[in-house]
């Protein structure tokens, strides 16, 4: 069987694609999710930061995403909205929670809208890592 | 003896005006002196570490509502979005008779539930039902629902059901910046040897402004002339005269539309004053009181930076009403607490706080129409040297228009809201038309407001009718 | 005052106004540049600190341009602010850490420099500074301001015992006579969970000796964060304080406890000596609750 150049090109961009994943960030100040991104950066994967609501509506809008890495608080829009917002929206993309936020009673309350992960802030490069590649 | 008169008042109107001017410059240094003191505080308790901070202070949030249907939802939206990991929002029906109610219930799937009273030290009127969602979402969100009884009633109602240390009083028609309880507890979590009996944050004006889920998105200044000037008024009461005071810890006043008392201590004195239309001026004054008899060291604390935003009154008929109410509440205070005046029991409010309140604050509009009436009857008499007088008002106007400048300058140089040059030269010219646009009338409103309390008129609250907020999906 | 004098004067205040027009003016176009050029900064600070987190070899020879920054006196509470930042969100160790890198810089030189400042806000910045990137070098002069004539460094300094020595600053706390505030009693906690999650009781029964209230107030907060069973009887001994804060947060400990009879006897106790008050309701409410679930486990 004869398989054309075009045909293996075909395929490396399927495969490519297929593992290539993409992952939206989301924090109010726009140097941590730079930081953040630069941190959990690594092939195959696109990050794309976010700093409002606004934004964050703006990027849904034009793609989507496989994770969202967010703070429980973001400027424009009230905690169990957005987070009930991200959800709709995005009904199979995992949402892990990243905040200096992080009083019992938030937890819970994180946790009963239905939200994957919650990362208290600070946490170590490591840490951040393993939890963040576990979804990949 | 008439030559002897016009001395006796000339001189009167001049030494008035020249005290007043003194206040007013002492103002702008203390003013200074607070914004940079409360810059450098701020940076040793930055919100981010509030945030996230566990034993914090518990907050309610009580906002009394009465047919704001056109703007409920948008509002308690706003409510809602504010970033603080203890609080709970408490919305006062006060009988309305709109379908304010309605429209809660729907968009917030409220149901009826039983919740108890925490307090019974306070009155207030009938409650109908009590309401809160059955959606997790809105797990923070209490309505109660109950017989008018006014604002203060139903600011009463609120702090009876709050089970929390600390009730931040406001209105409905409010939209709160995001961060502003974090700012507004600050205090609270500072004080050591001085409890913080209230805390107030500036009050900003968002007439044409977009709003978009309850969270102001973008500031405009108001297209309207009346609302503009409003603006700068707001600016240097906020910024100049709030702050001075604060930095002599003789701050009188908390706006009702944003302040944050400790809940034991409002309860202590009996809660919000039904009988008055200057509530938030007379609770204050009493928890000053108060704490003066128990002999106990105290603060009431101002923020500069502006945490609230308001709708003001965008025509002369709105406007005239509001300053009318104001002048009312500000008689029947100070009238109420006349036995403040130079007891020496109540240190440096009885003696000086106080006073300076009945001299500039309540003289003040009656000193200008007497004296406009003065003008009048001396020009009548041909007795006017006009080349003077006419100099005399550039002065004076001039004086008017640099405090303005100065407030304007130190928010700029402080803080980002008006941060654009073509926003500070709208503002510029606002402020220097104030004198001749909203001033007169704004004097014309307060002598009303005394002449129905002098001749025992009867009024209410007064209708504010308002446009409501521009709001985007 | 003739009307020529008044003349004099108008001109006078319209020259300030062109003055306070002129400093309206140059804020603007202040911030407008200052902005621009913080943002900058602070990418470039952040790219560096990411890589150096991520492979601190290389990143060591990059960063002439940040030690220039430091130098600036303009500059150096700017990136001190974006390391301090940083640190609240990833923390580090060792050589990859952000205490090495601003070593490294020279700002850790810089703003120990500070510590001996006569501005308390520079003081006090360098103590935040030393306990929030772990400078135990400088200990002694910390130790020194712990009982400081202004609020803020002996604030800052008090917080910067507990980062530095962990529980063993806990044996300070009786010399301690200054009130503290809530915040401070907020950060201490924090900090001591942060980088100290273990309690070493014999420091806490050393701090027990403290007369003071508010050092009494955090030493009962410490009791519940760290769930110090063995210390509920010092905080039902709080409960009949005449300071009411103290008593408050006494009672808000116990009620995170389980309590057995004598807990609950030796409450009953000092309810009885205390006079009507709504606190004394308060109790009384926490008893009887206590009491009915007491009976129902026998």
């Amino acid at each position: 069987m004869f398989i054309s150049k075009e045909m293996i090109h075909s395929l490396h961009f399927l495969i490519y694609l297929m593992e290539h994943k993409k992952v939206l960030i989301v924090y109010n100040d726009y140097g941590i999710s730079y930081l953040f991104k630069k941190i959990l950066d690594k092939p195959n994967v696109t990050y794309v930061t976010a700093n409002s609501f606004t934004e964050v509506e703006q990027i849904l809008l034009e793609s989507s995403f496989d994770l969202i890495i967010t703070d429980v608080t973001i400027e424009g829009a009230f905690t169990n909205e957005y987070l009930y917002y991200l959800k709709t929206k995005l009904p199979g993309t995992s949402i892990v929670i990243l905040s200096e936020m992080n009083q019992n009673d938030i937890k819970k309350e994180v946790k009963s809208l239905g939200i994957h992960d919650f990362i208290s802030l600070p946490t170590t490069v490591t840490d951040l890592n393993n939890k963040i590649n576990c979804f990949f | 003896m008439i030559e002897f008169i016009r001395y006796g008042l000339d001189y009167f109107f001049f030494g008035y005006g020249i005290a007043l001017f003194l206040c007013y410059f002492g103002f702008v240094l203390l003013a200074i002196a607070a914004i940079k003191s409360n810059a450098k505080r701020a940076e040793f308790l930055n919100v981010n570490d509030i945030k996230g901070a566990n034993d914090l202070p518990s907050v309610s949030l009580i906002a009394p509502a009465y047919n704001e249907g056109k703007s409920i939802i948008i509002n308690v939206k706003s409510l809602l979005s504010i970033q603080y990991p203890y609080y709970e929002l408490i919305i006062v029906n006060d009988g309305s008779k709109d379908d304010s109610l309605e429209q809660l219930i729907k968009e917030f799937s409220l149901e009826k539930a039983i919740v108890p009273q925490v307090s019974n030290l306070i009155s207030h009127a009938k409650v109908r039902d009590v309401y809160q969602s059955k959606d997790l979402k809105y797990k923070h969100l209490t309505v109660i629902d109950k017989d008018n009884g006014g604002r203060a009633d139903a600011l009463n109602c609120g702090i009876t059901y709050a089970n929390t240390n600390l009730v931040l009083c406001t209105d409905a028609d409010c939209i709160i910046e995001q961060d502003a309880l974090l700012k507004m507890v600050r205090p609270y979590l500072e004080e050591i040897d001085r409890e913080v009996i209230a805390c107030g944050g500036a009050i900003g004006i968002a007439n044409d402004s977009i709003i978009k889920n309850g969270t102001l998105k973008e500031l405009r200044l108001p297209k309207n002339i009346v609302a503009r000037i409003q603006v700068v008024e707001y600016i240097r009461a906020f910024l100049l005269g709030r702050m001075a005071w604060t930095q002599m810890n003789g701050l009188l006043l908390v706006s009702g539309a944003f302040g944050l008392y400790p809940r034991q201590r409002v309860l202590e004195v009996g809660g919000f004053d039904h009988a008055t239309v200057g509530e938030d001026l007379e609770l204050c004054i009493r928890l000053r009181a108060h704490m003066e008899r128990l002999k106990k060291p105290y603060d009431v604390v101002y923020i500069p930076e502006t945490l609230c935003w308001t709708e003001a009154p965008a025509s002369f008929k709105v406007y005239i009403t509001q300053r009318d109410r104001w002048a009312r509440g500000l008689w029947e205070t100070i009238k109420k607490h006349k036995y403040l005046f130079y007891n020496r029991k109540y240190r440096a409010t009885g003696m000086l706080f106080f006073p300076y309140w009945v001299y500039f604050e309540l003289g003040a509009p009656i000193v200008e129409f007497l004296g406009l009436i003065y003008l009048i009857v001396c020009a009548s008499l041909g007795i006017i040297n006009w080349p003077f007088a006419i100099a005399l008002f550039a002065a004076v106007y001039l004086i008017g228009c640099i405090f303005s400048t100065v407030s304007i300058l130190l928010y700029t140089v402080n803080f980002k809201h008006y941060a654009k040059p073509s926003m500070v030269i709208k503002l510029l010219l606002a402020a220097y038309l104030e004198s001749f646009v909203t001033h007169p009338v704004m004097v014309f409103a307060e002598m009303k407001g005394y002449f129905k309390k002098i001749f025992g008129i009867k009024s209410t609250w007064g209708t504010m009718s308002r446009k409501g907020f521009t709001t985007i999906k | 005052m003739g009307l020529q004098d008044l003349i004099v004067f108008i001109y006078f205040l319209l020259f300030i106004m062109v003055l306070l027009w002129a400093a309206l003016a140059y804020s603007l176009i202040y911030r407008y540049f200052r902005t621009k050029e913080r943002i900058k900064i602070k990418m470039k600070v952040i790219d560096a600190i990411a890589l150096r987190f991520l492979d601190h070899k290389r990143a060591t020879y990059k960063m002439h341009w940040l030690r220039r920054y430091v130098q600036s006196k303009r500059q150096r509470w700017f990136i001190a602010g974006i390391f301090l930042k940083v640190n609240n969100v990833i923390t580090t160790l060792d050589d990859t850490s952000l205490k090495t890198m601003a070593a490294d810089i020279g700002l850790t030189k810089v703003l120990s420099q500070d510590l001996k400042s006569l501005v308390w806000q520079k003081k006090a910045k360098a103590l935040l500074f030393c306990y929030e990137l772990g400078l135990t070098e400088h200990l002694k002069t910390i130790t020194s301001y712990r009982n400081h004539s202004h609020i803020l460094i002996r604030r800052e300094a008090q917080i910067a015992l507990v980062v530095l020595l962990g529980w063993k600053s806990l044996k300070l706390f009786p010399y301690i006579t200054y009130p503290i505030s809530l915040w401070q009693q907020i950060r201490i906690i924090e900090k001591l969970k942060i980088y100290h999650p273990e309690p070493i009781e014999k420091f806490v029964i050393l701090a027990c000796q403290t007369e003071n209230p508010y050092v009494m107030e955090l030493l009962v907060r410490i009791i519940r964060s760290f769930d110090l069973e063995h210390f509920k009887g010092y905080s039902i001994a709080q409960i009949e304080s005449p300071e009411l804060f103290l008593a408050e947060t006494a009672l808000e400990t116990l009620q995170s406890f389980e309590l057995n009879t004598l807990d609950v006897n030796q409450i009953n106790l000092s309810l009885q000596r205390m006079g009507q008050s709504p606190f004394k309701l308060k109790v009384d409410a926490f008893i009887s609750q206590h009491g009915n679930r007491l009976s129902q486990q026998l």
